[in-house]
């Protein structure tokens, strides 16, 4: 432009023009190597942990050079670091689009994201990052998180398998693996993570937690409290690890002790309406019914949206004779919590023990939208139909119950039948494997395991092809399950 | 090695065996219906007239499978009409897993009530029998929902205090000896329960009045009552797992009034077994049947009994006999066993020394 321009000014002009250029040039070169200071000494002063000091040069530095891709990255990284989320973003954003090869800025850019509770653009901006740093475990790391917080557990798996691979060190990657997998039902697996996570890292208290959990589900409470005694131990008022054990105990079944660790939390936290709540429930489990109800009166208090806790009391209150009170509480559970089902159906049992037949049958056929496939409230709703001499429709729920009934035991059968298949098939008993197997998957066709075990056994019987259905059945059911070897 | 649960098993079924008459006895579980059931997994089980209608009827408690109730149809046949009845689950609509089972009329309605001894962390059931051939399940507003720990099996509808009223004692003992390692369940023994009938329509539970004898644990089964001392008051005897038996001897404080009747059969069966007997003093009308089995693998005295509470004599005692036949007594004194033949009326008398 300046030079077509030049041409048409004419010599003298176009000298003018030369020297104006020149001009430009060294202030230009004069600026440059300014910025070029200011950036240098913003990454001095983050290296020092001066945010400040450095966000202050990067700014200067962006005000003499603003296409620098470099200093926008880093002045988004300090503002992230320091915790200007929306601002990290912004200069971030400003990074990528001066260069949009820049793998940490993406990196960056989703995990500024992710901390801002903007999970789908936290994806979009680390699949960019893993896709330019394909090594670099970090991206990895939270790009498993975002998918474990969108429900996407199998992905979330594979990026966090990746990060491990990347960085076997990096206990958050194994922690929130422990999780996805846990997400999973895959338990064993899970639990393994949390105690890789606490092997590398054995201070993290929420680990322990986590760790509890997971054994819980699998259903191994003295696992579970050595575990949330260990939180324990690291922050003896860690609330969470409180809680979590008076949980195990009583899924243990030893309501004395957890009495005790409610009572102990309540003294710590007198206004946690989930402590009053769950000693409520403990006390119920020991027949203490006015203690019990007591403490749940006491949650609700404290806690007046706690519809749980609303539900127990009506229990607790119907199994001492005081029905219409319980009517109360469980109107009040079903208020708080339409799309409760359990109060409707509580609700409903306990109106037909009042002898209001219509209400019971209201508040049943109210439990049945919510649960239509819970055999009990169709008997349930069978026999307050028929305590109103409606004994055509008590027929028709008597007969739909037994229907479902009769689907849950032979649910029952067939896990029966697969655990003894399994168990044939270890001792390489393939004929009464094979038999038992296929007796569980006619009794409850969408077992996935039954398929998948049948499949192992004719595949080792040498029976390929059957082997080949069995297994896409299985697969079909559950794509989690792997392909056979 | 731990006995697991029924579910996931293949159940068994139901037999019936009808008496010849001769010393034999045929097979007519198929023709009488009896395999035709909801239920399966059969423990406790019960003979009576659950509608009056004079034909024995069968109720059977089920573990983790709905109860039967077996109508008879007066030919030789029975169906199972638990569900519809209202007498085969619990009153959350779930199949329990139902142990011991008894028959007796706690609210002097004129009709046999039912109650079940179940698993623990579950209630007892109480069905009260409307008169229609239908039960109400009234286990909580009768004050039967304050104990879950137990795991019951054999009971009995007693007047324990010649009240009048029928009371309920029920025995208790967990499935597993392991248990006993556990801080998590009540236990392997585990004690009685004895609930007092407090004549509304509810009971209380009153099993830390009753004695060390009750309240003390016991890896209980079976309980049969009876006078075995022949006081006027009904003692249990408990038969126990892996222990001696356990005899409780009722030792009442009260001077309340009671009457036994022996049943002799002509017609009917020599032990009078189905016999209806209807029992009326000036407080009121109690009825009982003479039955062979009943509360978990038990036989208790033949022998019916009934407290009179202050009634210095019975009114009327009118025996309907398994033939139809009906015998009727009036003006009988109280506190003395009376034998009755089938058509001949008393036909001995005896009163025991306290």
């Amino acid at each position: 432009m300046i030079y077509v321009r030049a041409k048409q000014l004419g010599l003298s002009s176009l000298v003018i023009l030369l020297l104006f250029c020149v001009n430009i040039n060294s202030q230009q070169r004069t600026s440059a190597r300014q910025a070029q200071q200011h950036y240098q000494e913003g990454l001095e002063l983050l290296k020092k942990g001066d945010l400040d000091g450095s966000i202050e040069a990067f700014k200067k530095a962006i005000l003499l050079k603003p296409k620098e891709a470099e200093t926008h990255y880093y002045l988004g990284y300090a503002l992230g670091i320091k915790g200007q989320l929306a601002d990290a973003i912004a200069e971030l954003q400003k990074a990528i689009s001066l260069n949009p090869a820049l793998g940490e800025a993406h990196y960056y850019l989703g995990a500024a994201r992710w901390f801002s509770k903007d999970v789908d653009g936290a994806i979009t901006a680390l699949r960019t990052a893993v896709r330019l740093m394909p090594r670099d475990a970090n991206s990895h790391y939270y790009l498993g998180l975002a998918l474990q917080k969108k429900g996407d557990s199998q992905a979330a798996i594979a990026e966090l398998r990746t990060a491990i691979e990347l960085f076997p060190g990096l206990a958050p990657a194994h922690h929130a693996l422990g999780l996805s997998l846990q997400q999973s039902d895959e338990l064993d697996e899970a639990i393994e993570a949390f105690r890789t996570a606490i092997k590398l890292r054995p201070n993290t208290v929420s680990a322990y937690n986590d760790l509890g959990l997971a054994l819980m589900q699998k259903r191994d409470p003295d696992g579970a409290i050595a575990a949330f005694n260990e939180a324990l131990k690291l922050d003896s008022n860690n609330m969470v690890a409180q809680l979590n054990l008076g949980t195990v105990l009583i899924q243990k079944g030893d309501y004395a002790a957890a009495v005790d660790q409610y009572r102990r939390i309540i003294v710590q936290a007198p206004e946690s309406a989930e402590a009053h709540y769950n000693l409520g429930l403990a006390l119920k489990q020991k027949d203490e019914l006015a203690d019990a109800e007591v403490e749940l009166r006491k949650a609700i208090d404290l806690q007046p949206r706690l519809h749980e806790a609303h539900y127990m009391l009506g229990i607790i209150l119907s199994q001492q004779s005081k029905i219409e009170d319980a009517a109360a509480a469980l109107k009040k559970a079903a208020d708080v919590k339409p799309d409760y089902p359990e109060a409707h159906f509580a609700l409903g049992t306990v109106l037909q023990q009042q002898g209001n037949f219509a209400g019971a049958v209201a508040a049943l056929r109210q439990a049945l939208v919510y649960a239509p496939g819970a055999p009990e409230i169709h008997n349930a709703l069978g026999n307050a139909l028929r305590q109103t001499g409606d004994i055509e429709s008590a027929r028709v729920e008597f007969q739909e119950a037994a229907r479902l009934n009769k689907i849950k035991s032979n649910q029952q059968a067939a896990m029966f039948a697969t655990n003894t298949g399994i168990a044939k098939l270890k001792e390489d008993k393939l004929d009464e494997a094979i038999e038992t197997l296929q007796r569980a998957v006619q009794l409850d066709p969408t077992n996935a395991q039954a398929y998948y075990n049948l499949a192992k056994a004719l595949q080792k019987k040498g029976q390929k092809e059957a082997a080949r259905a069995a297994e896409q059945k299985a697969r079909e059911l559950d794509p989690r399950i792997k392909p056979l070897p | 090695m731990v006995a697991c649960g029924p579910p996931g098993l293949t159940g068994g079924s139901n037999t019936l065996y009808r008496n010849n008459g001769n010393g034999t006895f045929s097979d007519v579980s198929e023709k009488s219906g009896i395999i035709k059931t909801n239920g399966t997994y059969g423990l406790g089980v019960l003979t009576a007239d659950f509608d009056n209608d004079g034909w024995t009827d069968i109720y059977v408690a089920n573990d983790s499978a709905p109860a039967a109730l077996y109508h008879n149809n007066k030919n030789g046949t029975f169906t199972d009409i638990g569900i519809e009845a209202g007498c085969a689950l619990s009153i959350d609509g779930k199949p329990q897993a139902g142990m011991g089972v008894t028959a007796g009329d706690y609210n002097h309605d004129g009709w046999l009530d039912i109650f079940k001894t179940n698993f623990s962390g579950d209630t007892s059931s109480l069905y009260r029998n409307t008169g229609k051939s239908t039960f109400d399940d009234v286990t909580f507003p009768a004050g039967m929902g304050l104990n879950t720990r137990w795991l019951g099996w054999g009971c009995g509808f007693i007047d324990v205090d010649n009240d009048g009223w029928a009371d309920i004692f029920l025995v208790n003992g967990h499935v597993y000896p392991e248990v006993e390692k556990l801080t998590t369940e009540a236990g392997y023994a585990q004690p009685k329960v004895l609930y007092r009938n407090l004549q509304n329509g509810s009971f209380a539970d009153v099993s830390q009045k009753a004695g060390a004898a009750v309240y003390s644990p016991n890896a209980s089964r079976g309980a049969a009552f009876g006078d075995y001392d022949n006081d006027g008051d009904v003692d249990i005897l408990i038969n126990s797992v892996n222990g001696p038996p356990e005899l409780l001897r009722a030792d009442s404080l009260n001077q309340n009034n009671w009457i036994k009747i022996k049943l002799t059969g002509v017609k009917s069966n020599r032990d009078g077994i189905g016999a209806r007997i209807k029992c009326v003093t000036e407080n009121g009308t109690q009825i009982d049947e003479v039955r062979s089995g009943g509360s978990y693998y038990s036989q208790n005295d033949l022998r019916i009994h009934f407290g009179l509470g202050k009634s210095q004599k019975v009114e009327s005692l009118e025996i309907t006999w398994p033939s139809g036949k009906v015998d009727t007594l009036r003006n009988v004194a109280a506190n003395q066993l009376v034998v009755v033949k089938e058509g001949q009326g008393i036909v001995q008398t005896t009163t025991f020394k306290k």
